[in-house]
């Protein structure tokens, strides 16, 4: 016999690279960069983006191709540029950067298809480095589109001959397939109590918000950014918005121009407590990462949370600067005694002024001291004084011209920001001999009408002031004197019309602001279901799957086992056109094939593997060459399955019992 | 496995003995004249082609000429031509070398297409036609026509169409060290050639061809056939499928080549063993430069799954 089979084993390698498909993993590529514009430097995400953009070009234009040597010269100069943005090569940053500049490279000297297949696993790598500045919707958008287009790429690859829509069409059910074990994954793998490494930090991204010091016009500048600084879901009613005090950091120490938190006071406190009613407002804050230690909560907070500090100036203080969004539960009573019986050290800090400045404020003070006023009556004779006195609550005050500027503006321009109001009410409180101090924080919120989180925003810091009569604090508020509306209706409508606000809080673009509440609890579901969900959540979610308290073995196996249902019925409508067909031979396979099958079987297990196109002759011929023992069975077996199967005899029970017989005497 | 009829033994052993180291291609060539079919042998000179085609017309004992084909060579010289007899008053038909049992055109893609027209016109309807006249050509009517491979400077490459006349297409390549030592070393080829009788003749040929058509193909293996002929269609790598008389053509192939090997059945082994040879001129690559279309061809064999 002399028929050997015409079975290579040997392929070419492909190395075909069709434009089209190129086309779409150019397109996956950028993709994969957009996520990184916010943070790459400009010049290499430019550059990057440049090269992808030659790539395409030389598609077209064949000559653009670079030269090695050129392509030589361009990575030195990208690595160079990294060198100089970043000041070092081996930091997370820099190997991003040298990334994004590796794929513009990279592309640049693609020509086949193993080059392209390089390009589209370091794009799948570019885009899981994305997640670790910045995990916003927005960025996992991108990241899915990027997906899409490099899986489709990548299919493209290996089916030249198909259409883009097509190949981008499996890539999309390839998505929608993997989606359910995503989400087996994401509820049920074990959460650490710490986030991954170099996820979730905003260090060195410069956070806008409040500091420890406060100086005529750093609240100004704060409003003009609607930028989330909280979210509160209450679980009860949600109190009046002229009441929502969002307590910061709190100021005793003046300088003439900036109060500043001077936490010396601190040291001798004296006997701090606070007296709460029995009302009480619960609510969740989420705070979004500013970097520094404190925490806001209504005033008062009558416990501080777990890990939380509740310092004698009745704020709340994190042991560690605030790098991450963090959730926490206060519970707080709006009607309160903040009581401090201060030793007398820490008094006189409270009236402490610099010698010589504001000496208006300082003369009107001796004036009412020495008309006997004092105390209380001190302190309505000040409110009174604010309400009469005609002060126009601005965001654009004009330039104090002194270094007295809290002189200037009460008797002068009469026009100021809350920081100029609370500043200039307690120097006139110090000046008149009263303990006192600036209160820095939030006022208000907005209640998002979709999700029902109570927003707060930049644009709502606030000060006021705090004045320390007969034991216990008490809070005035000058810019509620003098401006009511501040308060009761929100920054923007108490400014004269002509100020700068920020453009949502104008009334005129009201639809677009429904839009951004859209937006905002999008972006706050993102923060709680997905970013949020941590050990907590996911235990709470175990609890109401009833899944609570299973060991981490069992929790394994559920998770496995979740992922092979998801699998299997993901692979199902495929799986179906080719099973059936195999299912209706089985019942139409003669005997004689079952026992041939079986046979395979046996010499498959003794590692005699038959090609699937082998013929029964062939098979066994080679079987007989490399096994010389079991050459005559086995030779025997091919023969009578082929005269069974192709024969012109009609298949006979005796024949098949000698296949039997011939298949039981091969014993490899 | 019955055994083989002993003229048609003796046939393959004659020559076997000339054509050395090329026992496939000698039964690929018998298998092709079995069956009926005409055989285009394609390889670079001096491998034996024409040897090759000159024994097996001696040793089966046919009628056998030779047209050497040049780009001078006109139809009338493949076909014959009328001449005017004036003793009778008539035109006379001349036959020409076409009118013989085997026919061996040599190198025929030398050839002009007007003639090269001629001669596969003449071997799709076994008659020639002249001045009206119908000259019918003898049975059996093989040809074996020889070609260099395309690429070489002067010639007239036979168009898809053409290449379709022909059952079956095979190389020969390089003999092996072996043979080549035995071919060094042994007498000369033409000696050998000349001095071959004839075993068989042209009534044996008709037996066997009889007895090619009995072999048995069973429901299965004409499934298998069947599959092969779709795989070539669907895969996409080709510019056209296996057309159905290619597919009729790989049948017959493979009922002589089992034939030849003294079985009474065809089985997918036969099949795969002529499949090159049928398919080969019939399929043509879509990406001709890329892809070596021998390896193309055992891929797609390899890709059909037997049950």
């Amino acid at each position: 016999m002399n028929t050997a089979p015409l079975v290579q084993n040997g392929m070419a390698a492909d190395t075909w690279l069709p434009d089209r498909h190129l086309g779409v993993l150019l397109a996956g590529a950028g993709a994969s960069l957009l996520p990184h514009l916010g943070h790459l430097p400009p010049v290499l995400a430019a550059s990057a983006g440049a090269m992808v953009l030659w790539r395409a070009l030389i598609q077209w234009r064949p000559h653009l191709t670079p030269p090695r040597l050129l392509l030589t010269m361009l990575m030195a100069v990208g690595l160079a540029g990294v060198v100089f943005s970043h000041q070092t090569l081996l930091n997370r940053d820099a190997g991003i950067s040298v990334l994004a500049v590796f794929l513009g490279l990279k592309l640049l000297e693609t020509r086949d298809l193993r080059d392209a297949q390089v390009v589209t696993y370091l794009c799948f790598f570019l885009v899981l480095t994305a997640f670790m500045f910045d995990q916003s919707p927005l960025v996992a958008g991108l990241s899915i589109l990027a997906l899409w287009l490099l899986l489709g790429a990548l299919i493209g690859f290996h089916a030249e001959a198909r259409a883009i829509g097509g190949t981008l069409r499996d890539a999309a059910i390839m998505l929608v397939q993997a989606a359910p074990v995503m989400v087996i994954l994401f509820v049920l793998f074990p959460r650490v109590s710490t986030p991954l490494w170099g996820l979730g930090t905003t260090t060195g991204h410069g956070v806008t918000g409040l500091s420890d010091t406060m100086r005529p016009g750093s609240i100004g500048e704060l409003s003009l950014s609607d930028a989330i600084v909280l979210r509160a879901r209450f679980t009860g009613a949600v109190p009046p918005r002229a009441s929502l005090y969002w307590r910061g950091p709190v100021m005793e120490q003046f300088d003439g121009t900036a109060w500043s938190a001077d936490d010396s006071s601190l040291l001798e406190p004296g006997d701090v407590r606070v007296r709460s009613d029995e009302r009480s407002f619960d609510y969740e804050v989420t705070l979004e990462p500013h970097d520094q230690t404190w925490m806001f909560a209504l005033e008062l907070p009558k416990a501080a949370p777990a890990d939380t500090r509740y310092r004698p100036d009745f704020r709340l203080a994190a042991r560690e600067p605030i790098t991450r969004r963090i959730r926490y539960r206060v519970s707080s009573s709006l009607h309160h005694e903040a009581l401090q019986n201060a030793p007398p050290r820490t008094l006189r800090r409270l009236t402490r002024l610099p010698g010589g400045s504001n000496p208006r404020i300082a003369a009107l003070a001796r004036t009412w001291n020495a008309e006997g006023i004092s105390g209380q009556a001190f302190v309505s004779r000040a409110i009174e004084f604010f309400a009469r006195q005609g002060l126009v609550y601005t965001l654009a005050p004009p330039l104090a011209t002194t270094a007295d500027t809290a002189d200037a503006f009460l008797f002068d321009s009469r026009a100021g920001f809350c920081e100029h109001f609370a500043s200039a009410f307690t120097i006139l409180m110090r000046a008149g001999g009263i303990p006192a101090r600036v209160v820095t924080g939030y006022q208000g919120g907005e209640i998002n009408p979709v999700d029902n989180y109570l927003e707060v925003r930049q644009d709502d810091a606030h000060a006021w002031s705090e004045v320390l009569l007969e034991g216990a604090w008490q809070r005035v508020d000058p810019t509620a004197i003098a401006q009511p509306l501040r308060i009761e209706q929100g920054m923007a409508r108490a400014v004269p019309v002509g100020d700068p606000v920020p453009l949502l809080g104008q009334p005129a673009f009201a639809h677009l602001a429904r839009w951004r509440h859209r937006w905002d609890a999008l972006g706050n579901g993102w923060n709680q279901y997905v970013l949020g969900f941590d050990r907590t959540r996911q235990g709470d979610l175990m609890e109401a799957l009833g899944l609570d308290g299973i060991d981490h073995a069992t929790r394994g196996l559920l998770m496995m086992g979740s992922i092979g249902v998801a699998l299997a019925l993901s692979v199902l409508p495929l799986a179906l056109p080719m099973l059936l067909p195999l299912l209706r031979l089985r019942a139409r396979s003669d005997p004689a094939q079952r026992l041939w099958r079986r046979f395979c079987a046996r010499m498959a297990r003794a590692g005699l593997n038959r090609a699937p196109s082998e013929g029964a002759e062939a098979f066994t011929a080679r079987i007989a060459r490399t096994r010389p023992d079991l050459a005559s069975e086995v030779t025997r077996v091919g023969q009578v399955y082929n005269e069974l199967r192709y024969g012109a005899a009609p298949v006979n029970p005796e024949r098949l019992r000698e296949l039997r017989l011939c298949i039981a005497r091969v014993r490899p | 496995m019955a055994p083989l009829d002993s003229p048609l033994r003796r046939v393959i052993e004659a020559v076997n003995r000339v054509l050395l180291g090329k026992d496939r291609q000698v039964r690929l060539a018998l298998s092709c004249l079995l069956a009926g079919g005409h055989l285009l042998i394609e390889d670079i000179p001096g491998v034996g082609k024409t040897t090759l085609a000159q024994v097996l017309a001696r040793t089966l004992g046919l009628e056998y000429r030779r047209i050497q084909f040049t780009s001078d060579l006109l139809p009338a010289d493949v076909v014959g031509i009328s001449v005017f007899d004036r003793e009778a008053a008539t035109f006379r038909f001349h036959p020409g070398p076409v009118f013989s049992q085997v026919l061996l055109a040599d190198e025929i893609n030398r050839g002009t297409p007007r003639t090269q027209g001629a001669l596969l016109e003449a071997m799709e309807e076994g008659q020639v036609t002249v001045d009206g006249h119908s000259h019918p050509l003898p049975d059996p009517f093989l040809v074996i026509a020889t070609q260099n491979p395309i690429h070489q400077i002067g010639t007239f490459p036979l168009p898809e169409s053409q290449l379709d006349r022909f059952l079956i297409r095979l190389t020969l390549g390089y003999p092996d060290a072996a043979a080549e030592r035995a071919l060094l070393a042994g007498e000369d080829r033409r000696h050998l050639v000349a001095a071959i009788e004839p075993i068989a003749s042209g009534k044996h040929l008709m037996g066997w061809r009889k007895a090619v058509r009995m072999v048995h193909a069973a429901p299965a293996l004409i499934d298998y056939v069947q599959a092969l002929a779709e795989e070539s269609r669907r895969c996409g790598v080709f510019e056209a499928g296996l057309s159905p008389r290619g597919t009729l053509a790989l049948l017959n192939a493979a009922r002589s080549w089992a034939f030849l090997h003294g079985s009474h059945k065809v089985t997918p082994e036969h099949v795969q063993a002529v499949f090159a040879g049928v398919a080969g001129h019939r399929l043509r690559p879509r990406n001709t430069l890329a892809d070596d279309p021998a390896l193309l061809l055992a891929r797609l064999v390899a890709s059909v799954p037997l049950l």
